[in-house]
């Protein structure tokens, strides 16, 4: 039987450990037991899925106390991203599923355009990918420099176009990603590119 | 050692002086008065019973010489925010049952049988054709041989859910019995991307109708 409002707190998860689930740091045993609390306990559910979706508003509509992490992130990006590293072939990627992902180092799609770091000028940008082997099913997203996502869409080809209806401000920097699914569920990512617009 | 809570609740917490301590809390609510307001706005209900949540809130965080904000411990697995929204929705929670009583359990509230019974009845509807879904019709809730058909299936489906692992089982029920949005359920159980997800939520789906089908359910048709 589910558990709901009218059961006693102390049947319940600390607030603790439900924020540390919300935030995906709760590993092991301690979530396994969580998540077994969680199908039983339709109250702690709607707590950890109301509470992501109110905190992921939260920051769309206040982008600005999230600066500095979202900056952090992306000074640690450009720093290790220009550290030397062994390049994987791409069947090794491929194989490498969706623990690659997960690892901090997720194998790369080669980059078409924009290139890493360039600016475009006005008129409709095009995002193009080199393709990979296998049939892939690829999803871009495209964020502002607040971590605002803007846009994604997926396809099987290896070039999308930005719709009319999403407009980039002039002078500023967007970032994109590709992400790209196998049929056997193993994963490739460009990881994220930066790109700026002409004043 | 260094204070690693945000600063509105660390100046809060070491005020000593009572106007001090009155000016932290009026910083400390200016700072997240936006976060527990769109809490108390999602926990439904009128623009009043809103404001009357969120004043709850405050109080119950203030109560005892903020006992609650003091038992916070920022030992890095999540942010204050998050963990301020969980705190204020149980608040919430509280000050919901305070005024309307205990809410009633699935037995004995038509309604809320009949969202689970809806929620079954998609899980069944997706898992395959090999379920007489014509059994399963609103008008067939009547029949009592329809009755005892669609309550083998519902038994063989909890069984085979119960077989499940917790998490898999928790993806059944974010997705079908709570209708959340797959990128949500997602990031709630930590996978990659939402395509993992979808992956293996269809694997999941796989292994109940094999495991129905184990049950003879497949001659479950007229």
């Amino acid at each position: 039987m589910d558990l709901d409002f009218g059961d006693d707190l102390s049947d319940h998860p600390l607030s603790e450990e439900l924020a540390a689930y919300v935030h995906g740091t709760l590993a092991g045993a301690s979530r396994g037991v969580l998540e077994e609390h969680l199908v039983r306990c339709r109250a702690c559910r709607r707590d950890v899925t109301l509470a992501r979706r109110i905190l992921r508003q939260h920051r769309a509509r206040n982008p600005r106390r999230f600066l500095v992490p979202a900056a952090a992130a992306v000074l640690a990006f450009i720093v290790f991203s220009r550290l030397p590293s062994r390049a994987p072939g791409v069947e090794e990627r491929m194989r490498s599923g969706e623990g690659a992902v997960s690892s901090g180092a997720p194998p790369a799609i080669q980059v078409v355009s924009p290139a890493n770091g360039s600016t475009v000028g006005p008129g409709p940008v095009a995002f193009t990918w080199k393709s990979q082997p296998g049939q892939l099913l690829y999803q871009l997203s495209l964020t502002d420099g607040g971590g605002r996502e803007l846009w994604s869409s997926r396809t099987t080809d290896t070039t999308l176009s930005l719709p009319v209806s999403v407009s980039l401000e002039r002078g500023r920097t967007y970032f994109w990603t590709v992400d790209a699914l196998a049929a056997d569920g193993a994963s490739l990512t460009t990881r994220a590119q930066r790109f700026s617009t002409a004043r | 050692m260094t204070d690693a809570r945000p600063a509105p609740l660390s100046r809060l917490l070491n005020a000593e002086e009572p106007s001090a301590r009155e000016a932290c809390w009026a910083d400390f609510v200016s700072a997240y008065s936006r976060l527990i307001l769109h809490v108390a706005r999602e926990m439904g209900g009128e623009h009043d019973a809103a404001m009357d949540r969120y004043a709850f809130v405050l109080e119950q965080l203030r109560r005892d010489d903020c006992r609650r904000l003091r038992s916070y411990v920022a030992d890095g697995r999540s942010e204050f925010s998050t963990w301020l929204v969980v705190v204020a929705q149980r608040l919430c929670r509280d000050h919901l049952r305070h005024r309307y009583g205990r809410m009633r359990h699935p037995e004995s509230d038509p309604a809320t049988y009949d969202d689970e019974w809806a929620a079954r009845r998609r899980l069944v509807d997706l898992i395959g054709a090999e379920v007489d879904l014509s059994s399963l019709s609103d008008e067939g809730r009547d029949d009592p041989e329809s009755t005892v058909r669609v309550a083998d299936v519902y038994s063989a489906l909890e069984f085979a859910l119960a077989e499940l692992e917790g998490r898999d089982r928790l993806l059944i029920k974010l997705r079908y019995e709570d209708d959340v949005p797959m990128p949500e359920v997602a990031g709630l159980l930590g996978f990659p991307t939402r395509f993992h997800a979808y992956r293996r939520l269809k694997d999941v789906l796989s292994a109940l109708r094999r495991a129905l089908e184990r049950q003879g359910i497949e001659e479950a048709a007229p």
